[in-house]
């Protein structure tokens, strides 16, 4: 702790060491702290003056950075990497099958075959649907985790889950977590950033990013691929960068002497230095965010200027150099609004995930092949999934509509310490449940975690008489078998 | 145990609870010295390394073990003595450091090395002798449990009964007027401090302005205050504080901040709370009219039980409506449990410092709150309907129509008619329904089992309905259609708990906290550890609307004999006028908490509270005549070297404006502020930015008069999921649970807001424009009154100087417009550390 001014939060050190430490070794931690300047007067350390001060994690690290697409609305696992060979010939036909959607608890249910084919693809031979023919060139960089479940199979609730571990809302979300755990490298840009739909946000908005009851510096910053890249980012008069210097500099002298006798007060040294790391960040989002001076051949690869997919592949492009830039968290989503804006196919699978995949198909592949001969992708993890699948059987009497599943249903990760070329776990011959290797979210959460340089049920900050963790009071373990 | 004694302590280890048993029978022994030594040298530095970190040498005291001080290994842990005196080699630790205690083997990483068990051996063989300057010795009672409930637990400070302190006498010096200054001088002289000096009246009266009403002084109040050689100058001001309407916003939002509130349900449609601002404006009318904290109390958690005229105490009851609600469930009964939770753990926290909440799915950890207790205390809450019990946010659980009685007698007969009426039809349409979901496929028939109802009704009714079955529904359709169109009475409501459940379902301690494993049922009661008898719930008289228990929990902890209650309040109101309770952990008074710093003065103004009826004004004086209040911010080297984090209160912490109060006192600044009170909530214009990030970009906000953007912050609507951009900025308090302290950031996306977004450049604008109005033509006055008025006191030559030569840098080099140059120099006023931040 600074020997000056107001703690962190209005806490005490004692509660500090344990927001930070309290789930593990305190002693082990403050030597650590120590190490890392933690407690030396004025050093990097979570405080009032920088929240976001750079740290390290527990251990040495496998990924740096983590880029989460996030297919919002759920998507269909039977139709795009659970090959279910038996499930084709069942189509239209009712069977018994216990499933829990949107449509209640039911025994039985009218089959929807799946409406895409599977090819081979790379040395692992990894079955993709044809809804992801550029994808499919990537499997052997890919691990598949086909038996993830979840909570709840409502929107409001799974997303929640997905986002914060949890199906109650106020949980800090994963990108906070990894913000409050690292700091941030670059304090020229956000630590953690979130892209959205051009249709709209997620449903419950800002709750998906939301630092929950950590203090507001380790919420997610929504920036834009296009345009101004953030909010108030950009004078809304429009202001000359010779007007604004002028402006900073003289600001700077009064606010000096104003702090001349109150030299005790870190906050004010800190507020004068938060306008120089504004003034630096207005330089760089807008440089960050300059796609314009990529190469057309990568442009290309990410599908820029091709209607279908120049939004995604933006964002992906964005993820990319976000990465370059040292930015820890980057959530990318697919699908916005409500309904058929998303991957929530009700009623017709075939026009909705036709629609969503095409759109993404090329600008993940674009991703992944670009990290890689980067020599990134060994550093950076990547995530893909939404908050639940879908059913195998249809919601109602007509239709290709899927109801949610949150039984069963497909995530892959790729990079960043994951095994390339494999499955992990499965689901029944239907695609209805989890059968092999069952996970839970929080297991997807603790191998984030884990492959960051954390262990999942040590990070923790203490709220509300509680050591708050991500992964929950039950605790969860990384998935071991996937870890390269 | 004095640690500057080379000396030890051997004794028959007992673990036994002090107090309950006779000290120990000890043999002070002399070791020699070679012994210690082999201890310093080849023992201390292997403990520090291996055992220290889990076990006294940091905050840990795994299994209530102390490896750090002699007393601690003879008196051992949860597992029984350390040492084995009379036969060492029995001794448990050499047990679990050679990992033949099999369910104890330590350290739990990595065994220790052969050389090092077996020195370790030869220390205990030894009689262990320490290091009396190593050691590091805990608190007496630290290894005996807090969870319990006996004598010693509930003689914890929160939970023993108060006794109103005596007022020290500080020596060398007359006794302080005021007796809050007794007791931090008190404790300064302790560690020879002495308190800061005065505030200059200049501070002093900003800094009461901002505690009291969240808003500045004038300059000329400013004046008056130093002309005023009077005794009581400074009462004056506090009394005149008090009695404006604006007291009430800047308090209210205090206590806004502690009950969760919000105007919306959170989850996938984020639906809004109907007529939530009455419950906001029933808190600010509450604290204007100085409510009683015990009145207040019972208000909101049983108003609807009192019996009273007045519409104030069912507005109240909104308290337990300010919550999440998920409208769509994966678990309703889990959810349910939710709603219940919720009422608990805000109930707990905010009018006990109690977190029972932590008692939800099993004994508390920390505190002695049995799992029992935890739900015991829910079945107060148990005769609370959900929300709704449909998708709809307005229901006959959360709605109460409050129109005055003389209106209300007119129609009542007539809607209670009309709604019979419709609720018939309801029935029969349903009935019809039915029968025609038999006939369709089993997929609809369970989507309309579920959650699609609706969704089938709509698309495939017409379909199966035979003519009769159509004809039949069109009638009461058409006749309903008729019923909800007649025009209807002018009605008020209320959000509120209304047609509770007068005789509710029996509670029962869950398993794990899962509601679909019930173990033994509980009757209502009160924490065990407060030693309240169980209450007898009167039976519900004929007619009632609820189940009578909330009234029961409400007295009960609106009582003065309640030891947390009151405690709770003094301590809040200690914490929004320095910045920090006396006890930090404001929602959480139990063990894991803070402990308070200055115990005899909250205890103390605890009873000035309930003495003074409850008055919280009387208590807002009372502490800021004090001296302590009135200090200066600025550092002494003598207080930042002894107590850095003015634990002690040598000095008044400076603080930086809340959320709010930086958004009014722009407005205020710039002469636009609006202080219309109460009513509806407005809308800010949400940058499309913002927007963009909702589901819904086009139906998430909308959009009020200009004059109507310019009210206070308190007035502004506050959505769950798309949060003010300004307050959120500024560290708002999160809404998803009880927020006892904010945040105090300082990020750049802070000055990105107030650089860049169109607020505040309008804002500088809206201030230049004034400026030039009061001051046409001189710019020199023009800048002088724009710092001094931010600021709160006159302008130095110096600045003035400063902001002349940049409009001139501006105009000269930049080319500026003179008012463009003055508007740029307004947006610095705005941004300067000064405008933000309080002596």
């Amino acid at each position: 702790m600074t020997s000056t001014g107001q703690n962190f939060c209005g806490r005490t050190r004692r509660d500090f060491l344990h927001t930070l430490g309290g789930g593990f070794t305190g002693l082990a931690l403050t030597a650590m702290l120590e190490e890392s300047g933690f407690f030396n007067a004025h050093a990097a350390e979570p405080s009032e003056a920088n929240p976001l001060s750079p740290r390290q994690p527990h251990r040495a690290a496998r990924a740096k950075n983590v880029i989460f697409l996030f297919m919002y609305g759920g998507p269909s696992h039977v139709d795009t990497f659970d090959h279910k060979p038996n499930l084709y010939p069942l189509d239209g036909k009712t069977i018994a099958v216990k499933t829990f959607g949107r449509g209640g608890h039911r025994n039985q249910g009218r089959i929807v075959g799946p409406k895409w084919q599977f090819k081979p693809y790379g040395q692992s031979g990894k079955l993709v649907s044809d809804l992801f023919p550029h994808l499919g060139t990537c499997a052997d960089d890919i691990t598949f985790i086909h038996s993830m479940t979840a909570d709840s199979p409502i929107h409001g609730s799974a997303m929640l889950m997905m986002n914060s571990g949890s199906v109650i809302s106020g949980k800090p979300s994963l990108g906070s977590w990894v913000n409050y755990g690292l700091g941030t490298v670059n304090q020229n840009l956000p630590g953690y950033v979130v892209m959205l739909d051009k249709t709209g946000g997620p449903i419950s908005g800002a709750k998906n990013w939301t630092c929950g009851y950590m203090p507001a510096a380790y919420q997610g910053t929504v920036i834009s691929a296009s345009g101004t890249p953030m909010l108030d980012l950009k004078n809304s008069r429009g202001m000359a960068d010779a007007e604004q210097r002028t402006l900073l500099d003289y600001l700077r002298r009064y606010n000096e002497r104003h702090m001349g006798t109150r030299a005790d007060n870190t906050a004010l040294s800190g507020r004068i230095a938060s306008y120089e790391l504004a003034y630096k960040m207005q330089m760089s989002a807008p440089e960050a965010v300059d796609l314009e001076s990529e190469p057309e051949h990568v442009k290309s690869l990410y599908g820029l200027g091709k209607p279908r997919t120049d939004d995604f592949g933006r964002k992906c492009l964005l993820a990319r150099r976000l990465v370059e830039r040292g930015v820890r968290f980057i959530q990318v989503y697919s699908g916005g609004a409500h309904n058929d804006d998303n991957w929530d196919a009700h009623s017709d699978i075939v026009k909705n995930h036709t629609h969503h995949a095409g759109n993404t198909d090329q600008p993940i592949a674009g991703l992944l092949k670009d990290l890689k001969q980067r020599g990134l992708l060994d550093s950076t993890l990547v995530i893909w999934g939404g908050e639940f699948g879908r059913q195998p059987t249809a919601e109602y009497a007509q239709g290709t509509g899927r109801d949610h599943n949150a039984y069963g249903f497909t995530m892959w990760m790729a990079g960043g310490g994951i095994k390339g070329g494999t499955s992990f776990g499965q689901t029944d011959e239907l695609g209805g449940t989890a059968v092999e290797g069952k996970l839970h979210v929080r297991n997807l959460h603790a191998t984030v975690l884990h492959l960051l340089g954390f262990d999942p049920n040590k990070l923790a900050y203490f709220y509300g008489g509680l050591d708050q963790k991500l992964v929950g009071v039950e605790g969860a373990e990384p998935i071991q078998q996937i870890l390269a | 145990m004095s640690a500057l004694f080379n000396t030890t302590l051997i004794g028959i280890a007992l673990a036994a609870e002090i107090g309950a048993s006779q000290p120990l029978a000890a043999v002070v022994v002399r070791p020699d010295s070679a012994k210690v030594e082999f201890f310093t040298r080849q023992i201390f530095p292997l403990l520090k390394e291996n055992c220290f970190k889990c076990h006294g040498g940091g905050e840990k005291l795994k299994s209530n073990f102390r490896i750090t001080s002699r007393e601690g290994l003879v008196r051992g842990g949860d597992e029984g003595p350390a040492l084995n005196l009379v036969d060492p080699d029995q001794s448990r630790l050499l047990a679990m450091l050679s990992y033949k205690d099999r369910q104890h083997q330590m350290p739990p990483d990595k065994k220790l090395s052969p050389s090092q068990i077996d020195q370790l051996t030869q220390w205990v063989r030894m009689g262990a002798p320490y290091d009396g300057r190593l050691e590091i010795v805990g608190n007496p009672n630290e290894h005996l449990p807090t969870t319990t409930i006996n004598d010693r637990t509930k003689n914890y400070w929160a939970f023993k009964p108060i006794v109103r302190p005596v007022v020290p006498r500080v020596t060398g010096s007359t006794q302080p007027k005021n007796p809050i200054d007794a007791f931090i001088n008190h404790k300064l002289a302790g560690k020879n401090l002495v308190p800061n000096k005065s505030a200059t009246r200049q501070q002093l009266i900003r800094r009461a302005y901002f505690d009291l009403i969240g808003l500045p002084p004038t300059l000329e109040e400013v004046a008056a205050f130093e002309a005023d050689k009077s005794s009581n100058a400074f009462e004056k001001v506090i009394d005149q504080l008090l009695a404006r309407p604006q007291y009430g916003e800047k308090w209210g939002r205090h206590w806004l901040d502690l009950v969760r509130y919000a105007e919306s349900n959170g989850y996938e449609r984020d639906g809004d709370k109907p007529f939530v601002w009455r419950y906001r404006d029933y808190v600010v009318r509450a604290f204007n009219e100085d409510k009683p904290y015990d009145r207040f109390i019972l208000e909101q958690l049983a108003g609807d039980e009192l019996g009273a005229e007045s519409p104030d105490p069912i507005i109240a009851t909104g308290y337990y409506r300010l919550g999440l609600w998920d409208d769509e469930p994966a678990d309703p009964l889990l959810a349910r449990f939710d709603e219940l939770d919720d009422y608990v753990a805000t109930t707990s926290q905010v009018f006990l410092g109690l977190t029972m909440n932590c008692a939800r799915c099993h004994d508390h950890k920390i505190d002695p709150i049995p799992q029992a207790d935890y739900y015991r205390f829910l079945s107060f809450f148990a005769d609370i309907d959900r929300y709704s019990a449909s998708r709809g946010t307005r229901s006959r659980a959360n709605l109460t129509d409050i129109t005055p009685l003389v209106h209300r007698a007119t129609y009542q007969q007539e809607l209670d008619d009309r709604e019979a009426a419709i609720r018939q039809i309801a029935i029969d349409l349903r009935r019809i329904e039915d029968e025609v979901i038999k006939k369709m496929p089993a997929e609809d028939r369970d989507a309309a089992a579920a959650n699609d109802r609706e969704a089938v009704i709509k698309r495939r009714f017409n379909e199966f309905a035979s003519v009769e079955q159509r004809a039949a529904a069109d009638k009461l359709k058409q006749r309903r259609d008729e019923l909800l169109k007649k025009p209807e009475p002018p009605r008020d409501f209320a959000l509120s708990v209304n047609n509770c459940i007068v005789k509710p379902p029996s509670v029962h301690i869950l398993r794990r906290g899962n509601p679909h494993s019930p173990a033994a049922e509980v009757l209502p009661g009160f924490p065990a550890i407060i030693g309240t008898p169980d209450p007898v719930i009167p039976a519900a008289a004929p007619g009632a609307k609820t189940s009578g228990r909330r009234i029961v929990l409400a007295r009960w902890i609106a009582s003065k004999e309640n030891p947390l209650t009151s405690r709770n309040i003094a301590n809040r109101l200690w914490q929004f006028h320095f910045g920090r309770g006396i006890v930090r952990s404001a929602n959480n008074f139990g063990h894991i908490g803070d402990r308070p710093s200055h115990p005899e003065l909250l205890d103390w103004l605890a009873t000035e509270l309930t003495d003074g009826g409850w008055s919280l004004k009387r208590m807002h004086k009372l502490i800021m005549l004090s001296q302590t209040y009135q200090m200066s911010s600025s550092a002494s080297a003598a207080g930042i070297k002894t107590d850095p984090n003015n634990e002690l209160f040598w000095k008044y912490d400076m603080r930086r404006l809340s959320a709010e109060e930086v958004r009014d006192s722009i407005l205020n600044l710039t002469g636009q502020l609006n202080l219309k009170q109460g009513g509806p909530s407005i809308h800010t214009e949400m940058p499309k930015e913002v927007l963009a990030t909702s589901s819904q970009p086009h139906n998430a906000w909308g959009k009020s008069p200009i004059e109507e953007q310019r009210r206070r912050s308190i007035y502004i609507r506050v959505r769950r999921s798309l949060p003010e951009p300004l307050l959120k900025v500024f560290d708002f308090a999160d809404t998803d649970s009880s927020c006892d302290v904010r945040f105090v950031t300082t990020v750049p996306t802070q000055s990105l807001t107030l650089l860049n977004s169109k607020f505040l450049n309008d804002q500088a604008d809206a201030l230049a424009e004034k400026l030039v109005a009061d001051a046409p033509g001189n710019l020199r006055r023009q800048v002088q009154l724009a710092i001094a008025r931010a600021s709160n006191r006159p302008a130095s030559e110096d600045e003035i100087a400063d902001g002349l030569r940049m409009i001139g840098d501006l105009r000269g080099r930049l080319k500026l417009e003179e008012r463009a140059a003055l508007s740029r120099f307004c947006l610095l006023v705005l941004n300067l550390n000064e405008f933000i931040y309080l002596d």
